[in-house]
């Protein structure tokens, strides 16, 4: 029996929602891309007026939403199979697959297109990368073929901040791309954490993700790698001055709390107190990456504040 | 019954597609709105002076 048969028949008689279509966007990965990018503007230096700032923003909200749909269009198959993703829209019957290629072709175009001609064309083209490398290289080329899906493919997830800083400056700079660097450190311990005790799911539908493929141990130990990287990454963006004071206080102290969940998930390796403990992390490094980008967002707008006050 | 059924199904169907119907009007209005502004911004006022 297959999930797909628990579907009620009244899903697969209805028409589409604007919910349905909602959730294609995958609208929790948009808040995380919003907040990034966003962050990563108001820190930017330079200034934007606010309605082509907005335009930036929602600009890249839909293109992270275009990259959401396209993904769920590829992915449908699997999606059936694995109880994260059954309920999506495609697997449910609600949207067909056609629709979900459609609109997401249709908002991945106009997104490039409006960012490009209202904003700037180097966001623009960054915007276009991040979708295209999201849509290609990650669900169509790496996510059923290597372990390292996560890690390259987690380039994707990286791009927002550099499409926001590139939509107030018109360029690439060492702030931005040490923001993506953070991200793309952070995506491997936040979807292994994920996959240690969602493992039989990848396992059953194919996907090879390194628990699967390279075993728990090894999994524990790449995140306890990873961590170690990614926390001092994490507090630098305060010695290159894209963060001040409050930042260095809270990527130290969020950031020796994720060491030690890392720490936790490589020694326990037995028992529902292993898949409790990975999964604390996996939820703590949402915090994590939130409350960085928040504090980023946050401190640079009341700076920028004050700085605007004495001149 | 099986009509009763059917007919909730269709005032369903019909329902949704008008949610859909406003939302995607909403949607034009918005970006109808945000282009002209855009436009404002990008090149200023006294724009028949310009040309």
């Amino acid at each position: 029996m297959t999930m797909q048969s628990d579907i009620g028949q009244a899903d697969l008689l209805m028409e589409p929602s604007v919910s349905d279509y909602i959730q294609l966007m995958k609208p929790r990965v948009m808040t995380l891309v919003v907040l990034t990018a966003l962050a990563a503007m108001v820190a930017a230096p330079g200034s934007l007026h606010p309605v082509i700032g907005l335009i930036a923003i929602l600009s890249i909200a839909i293109g992270a939403g275009a990259s959401g749909a396209l993904n769920m269009w590829y992915d449908a198959d699997i999606d059936a199979r694995m109880a994260r993703t059954a309920a999506r829209p495609l697997p449910r019957g609600r949207v067909s697959g056609d629709e979900a290629l459609s609109f997401g072709i249709v908002l991945a175009a106009g997104s490039v297109m409006t960012l490009g001609v209202l904003v700037n064309w180097t966001a623009g083209a960054l915007l276009a990368l991040t979708i295209a490398f999201y849509m290609f290289v990650y669900t169509m080329w790496l996510k059923r073929r290597t372990p390292h899906n996560i890690v390259i493919g987690g380039a994707a997830g990286a791009f927002p901040p550099m499409v926001g800083w590139a939509a107030v400056t018109g360029d690439v700079s060492i702030q931005s791309i040490l923001m993506f660097l953070i991200i793309f450190m952070w995506t491997p311990p936040h979807f292994w954490a994920l996959a240690l005790y969602r493992c039989r799911d990848y396992e059953r539908v194919g996907v090879p993700m390194l628990p699967v493929v390279a075993g728990l141990a090894e999994t524990r130990r790449q995140i306890l790698l990873y961590s170690l990287f990614l926390v001092p990454l994490a507090v630098a963006p305060y010695f290159v001055g894209l963060g001040g004071v409050t930042y260095l206080a809270v990527s130290v102290v969020l950031g020796a709390i994720f060491l030690w969940l890392a720490i936790r998930v490589y020694r326990t390796t037995e028992g529902r107190e292993a898949d409790k403990v990975a999964k604390q992390l996996f939820w703590f490094s949402i915090l994590y990456l939130y409350s960085l980008f928040a504090v980023l967002l946050v401190e640079s707008a009341v700076l920028r504040y004050l700085h605007a006050g004495v001149v | 019954m099986s009509t009763e059924n059917s007919n909730n199904d269709v005032e369903a169907a019909a329902r949704i597609a008008r949610r859909r119907s406003i939302a995607i009007a909403v949607m034009l209005g918005v970006m109808v709105v945000l282009f002209y502004a855009a436009t404002l911004v990008r090149f200023g006022g006294a724009i028949a002076n310009k040309v």
